[in-house]
């Protein structure tokens, strides 16, 4: 059996802002790679997923192996690891970039660097890679390689003179990058005599070959019969098969050694066995430490998740216990609400996060869910000086129990055109920031420096800061710490009934504003009942704001003659469809999309 | 026919005649206008198709105790159509001496000679389509007659012999007030007909007043659910009862024809795209079978070629139906229309009846839907009789999807 020399072997990962043609270039390199023909080619082969191709970003890590014949006349394995591309995916994309020797950075030439550039390239050099910038949509006619070259070398510092210029649309100077691949990016080490010591990057569930884990092999070898063990999580399993990835396929093959990039197959069926960044060794011959930067992802916004219809509630959770296998940073545990039944409290990364788990529920697994408001995890001081952490509005305890509260923080840099500094300074003032800084960039643009509460940010601050700077602000965060805030719980009562599901913690000066917002959304979202409905919010027990859902006095089809019947019959039954989507709290119906529609404060 | 049908006595008779002089902005209905020979070969068609029926139902006995000559436009066909159709009738089927045999008209389609042979054709029920007493809401209508015209039809009515007459009206018009709907009312009342329709209007999907729902000034919910009641108190003081939702009449002039519809009686619908609803070819000998198959309802096609193809020399020239409106009723769905309908009555339903039709108790079937419309003061849930509170007849969609 020959084994590969890890010369040429490169481990490579392409990191770019959303949209700057992330991509378009992978399936370029496939392409050009000639492991697909062109009639084979999907438009963009490693976004599999419908979803996925749907919103035109890339959600899951990914890889994908192609051979590519350099100049030099050797042959080399290119190993493409693909990276999620939203600030919500930030520790996937730390584990996809730990699996990597090198970065190839993707720069729109026409944009330039942007928000999230710097964030991903900071990441990226966090683990040691070095990034070689490719200026891309050089095809377009406001293209400007050399004002983003230098960009590239001011603003994050690195070497760009020599960057190819290319197009990954036409696939104009695409071989240039594959010749940077193959001699600028290290070829990996790492002794394959060495006990096993190998990354899991990403793991999917198959329902043939049970959890599916793609892994680097950093030391050692593994085969088919090697007892592996998940360090973290302590599973052992025996190895089934080990192979690469093709394009969209699993090729079997005999071994993985150290420097590789493949598949671990084990018939594993425990779901949470497999996580994202653990280490995966030889049960029979273990390496001594696990390798660094493994944590277990712990959620950021929290929200509940209920099954429309409440019989679905063990669907329901089969379905996050896939997903959640796909998916490390996926947390959910049972809870019940009066309003809406059993369900789960779901943790997710962020908001993009939680719509895309929400619609894979309902698309993949054909579930139709209520979705609460989102929450943040606050701090609750008890006057007993005890501290809890609190992801559920409707657990906070009596106010008199609380000593104080805090809640997360994030250093947010947005990155903004200089002629919508303003209009983001104020908004970010609006959503409680605390401005720490400016940096120009250029002459037209500019880099905000702010403190800004999680909170303020999770429901609709990316669109609000998109509006307000007609789509040419960026924005990258993270979460730096928490702070002592001034907080209630902001509580919503149809029909004098507190309604559990609409419970949320807001900042105290803000509350009055929220809550007649709230109730002037949901006067729109509740249909008229046979009764008038008092729309209530409150904090504590004084009410701060009203509305009232008039009766409703007049439901009647005039006509019917005989021919009739059927189509009145029909109009009949589709009122009653509607009512079906309703969710009953108390004696009132009200629509399932209301619980999360209420909560987009509108930006005017 | 989809299957032979099954002998059944005591129906009701439905004939669509679909022509009409113009199109009025909220009509849905199966209507048109056309010349005089697309109305005379389909005058042909119709007999054929009346025939056809008849002799399929020839062993037995078929007594008929209702005829609802309806449209479209009933009058707009030449003098001596419809005595025509009526020939026919009487030879294909028993038609009751006292049944009661309506014709639709609209003001503007009749001079006192057709009333007449309509009359003499045995029709001895009239129902005019006046709609409103105002001529600017007739006009926005898009009607062809205003309000003298209306009048003068009228007279010419009761001077042809008609004792039974109804008159359509409509609220909840365009532009209309509160105030212009009860002179309407008022002014319909006097004239003392027999019965009144008052129907509040519905936008229907493909009509002209559909799309322009955006523009049209419609009254707010509350002036149309004040409308709604004020028709009850206004017409009750000229002795007008309120027996169905939108229906209304003088001491025994109820439309046994609707009546009939609302009770669920079998009917025969003949004509373009007329509908039937007649008891089913039972399915199988056991009990569940047959609960599944209680009554049928089917339409003739809508399709005025299709129809004509009746005329042709083919002599095994079927009688054309809707490919896709066969409707079978199990006994549930029978169940279900039983209520829906019955409760559109302001007596409502019956559990006597209700047990004699289906062999259960309302009770044990829709005890808990009852129950809880009693509660919300929607529903009278009475000993002998279910029936609508005058709350629950504004709403009553609210409570009718619940037997579905």
């Amino acid at each position: 059996m020959s084994t590969i020399d890890q010369s040429r072997i490169r481990n490579f990962c392409i990191i770019a802002h959303i949209d700057h043609g992330k991509s378009t270039l992978a399936d370029r390199i496939i392409e050009k790679t000639g492991l697909l023909t062109s009639r084979e080619m999907q438009s963009q082969v490693l976004d599999n997923m419908e979803l996925e191709r749907e919103r035109g970003i890339t959600i899951k890590a990914q890889a994908v192996r192609t051979v590519y014949w350099a100049q030099d006349g050797q042959e080399y394995i290119l190993n493409l690891i693909d990276t999620p591309g939203h600030v919500d995916f930030n520790y996937e994309v730390s584990r996809s970039l730990a699996a990597c020797d090198g970065a190839i950075l993707v720069v729109d030439a026409t944009q330039g660097v942007e928000a999230q550039t710097l964030g991903n390239v900071y990441l990226a050099l966090d683990h040691d890679l070095e990034v070689y910038p490719v200026i891309n949509k050089i095809d377009l006619p406001s293209a400007d390689p050399e004002r983003v070259k230098n960009e590239i070398e001011e603003i994050i510092g690195i070497e760009a003179e020599e960057a190819p210029e290319i197009s990954a649309k036409t696939g104009e100077n695409v071989e240039a990058v594959l010749e940077e691949i193959v001699n600028k990016i290290p070829a990996p080490a790492g002794d394959a005599s060495a006990p096993l010591k190998a990354l899991i990057f990403d793991s999917v569930y198959d329902a043939y070959k049970g959890v599916i884990i793609s892994v680097r092999v950093m030391e050692g070898s593994v085969r088919r019969g090697t007892r592996i063990r998940m360090m973290a999580t302590g599973a052992v399993e025996e190895v089934v098969e080990v192979g690469y990835f093709g394009a969209g396929q699993f090729i079997p093959c005999d071994e993985l050694e150290a420097g590789m990039v493949g598949y671990i197959t084990a018939s594993i069926k425990e779901v949470a066995a497999t996580r994202v960044g653990d280490t995966v060794t030889d049960d029979e011959r273990p390496c001594e430490e696990a390798l660094p930067g493994y944590k277990k992802v712990t959620p950021m916004v929290y929200c509940g998740l209920y099954p429309e219809d409440s019989a679905k509630y063990p669907e329901l959770r089969d379905a996050l216990e896939k997903l959640q296998l796909n998916d490390a940073s996926l947390f959910f545990e049972p809870e019940t609400s009066a309003a809406l039944g059993f369900g789960f409290r779901c943790g997710c990364l962020g908001l993009l996060h939680l719509d895309i788990i929400q619609q894979r529920l309902e698309r993949e697994y054909a579930l139709d869910l209520v979705t609460t408001s989102p929450s943040v995890i606050y701090k609750v001081h008890r006057t007993n000086g005890t501290v809890e952490d609190l992801t559920n509005p409707s657990n906070l305890p009596d106010p008199s129990e609380i000593e104080f509260m805090e809640e997360p923080i994030v250093k947010a840099d947005l990155m903004v055109t200089t002629e919508f500094v303003g209009s983001v300074m104020q908004l970010c003032e609006e959503r409680r920031g605390e401005y720490l800084g400016m940096d120009y960039l250029d002459q037209t643009r500019a880099e905000l420096h702010y403190h800004l509460p999680l909170n303020e940010i999770i429901y609709d601050f990316f669109d609000a800061l998109k509006s307000r700077s007609r789509g040419y602000a960026s924005l990258d965060y993270e979460v730096v710490g928490y702070q002592r805030s001034e907080l209630v719980k902001l509580d919503i009562l149809v029909n004098k009934e507190t309604v559990d599901a609409l419970s949320f913690i807001v900042f105290a000066d803000s509350a009055y504003a929220r809550g007649r917002k709230m109730c002037e959304k949901l006067k729109e979202e509740i249909p008229r009942q046979l009764f008038d409905v008092p729309i209530q919010a409150a904090v504590g027990s004084k009410i701060i704001a009203r509305e009232t859902v008039k009766a409703l006095r007049k439901d009647v089809l005039a006509k019917c003659y005989g021919g009739d019947i059927t189509r009145k019959k029909k109009l009949l039954e589709k009122q009653k469809e509607g009512k079906k989507r309703m969710r009953q709290v108390g004696s009132v119906e009200i629509p399932k999309d209301a619980f999360m529609n209420v909560l987009k404060l509108d930006e005017n | 026919m989809r299957s032979k049908m099954i002998e059944y006595s005591d129906f009701e008779i439905y004939i669509h005649i679909p022509f009409c002089v113009r199109k009025c902005g909220y009509c849905d209905f199966l209507s048109f206008p056309a010349g005089q020979d697309v109305q005379t070969r389909y005058m042909e068609a119709l007999k054929r198709e009346i025939r056809l029926t008849g002799e399929m139902l020839r062993r037995q006995a078929k007594t008929v105790f209702s005829v609802f000559i309806g449209g479209g436009t009933p009058s707009v066909p030449e003098e001596g159509q419809i005595a025509g159709i009526m020939q026919e009738l009487h030879e294909q089927f028993s038609i009751l001496p006292d049944a009661e045999i309506t014709i639709e008209a609209n003001p503007g389609t009749v001079d006192l000679s057709k009333l007449r042979s309509f009359r003499s054709a045995g029709i001895n029920r009239i129902s005019i389509g006046c709609q409103s007493m105002h001529d600017s809401e007739l006009v926005r209508m898009g009607r062809i007659h205003d309000r003298a015209a209306f009048l003068e039809s009228y007279e010419l009515a009761r001077k042809a012999g008609f004792d039974n007459i109804n008159l359509d009206l409509i609220s909840a018009l365009p532009g209309q007030s509160l105030q212009s709907w009860r002179e309407t009312l008022h002014a319909a009342a006097a004239l003392e007909p027999e019965h009144i329709s008052a129907y509040s209007l519905i936008l229907e999907e493909g009509t002209p007043f559909f799309e322009q729902r955006d523009t049209l000034q419609l009254p707010d919910e509350d002036t149309e659910r004040e409308m709604y009641e004020e028709t009850a108190e206004i017409l009750s003081q000229y002795g007008f009862q309120q027996y169905e939702l939108s229906n209304y009449a003088k001491p025994g002039r109820v439309c046994r024809h609707n009546l009939g519809y609302w009770t669920g009686v079998p009917y025969l619908g003949m004509g373009l795209g007329a509908a039937s609803y007649w008891p089913a070819e039972p399915a199988g000998a056991d009990r569940e079978e047959q609960e599944k198959t209680w009554m049928v309802r089917f339409r003739k096609t809508a399709d005025l070629k299709s129809y004509l193809h009746l005329l042709s020399e083919d002599e095994t020239a079927q009688i054309p139906e809707e490919s896709d409106s066969y409707e079978l009723l199990g006994k549930t769905g029978c169940m279900a229309e039983f209520m829906i309908l019955g409760l559109r009555l302001t007596d409502g339903v019956s559990r006597k009846e209700f047990r004699r039709r289906f062999q259960n108790d309302l009770q044990d079937i829709y005890g808990g839907i009852l129950q809880k419309y009693a509660a919300a003061g929607l529903l009278h849930n009475g000993e002998d009789r279910v029936f609508l509170t005058r709350r629950g007849r504004s709403l009553a969609n609210v409570v009718m999807m619940e037997f579905l």
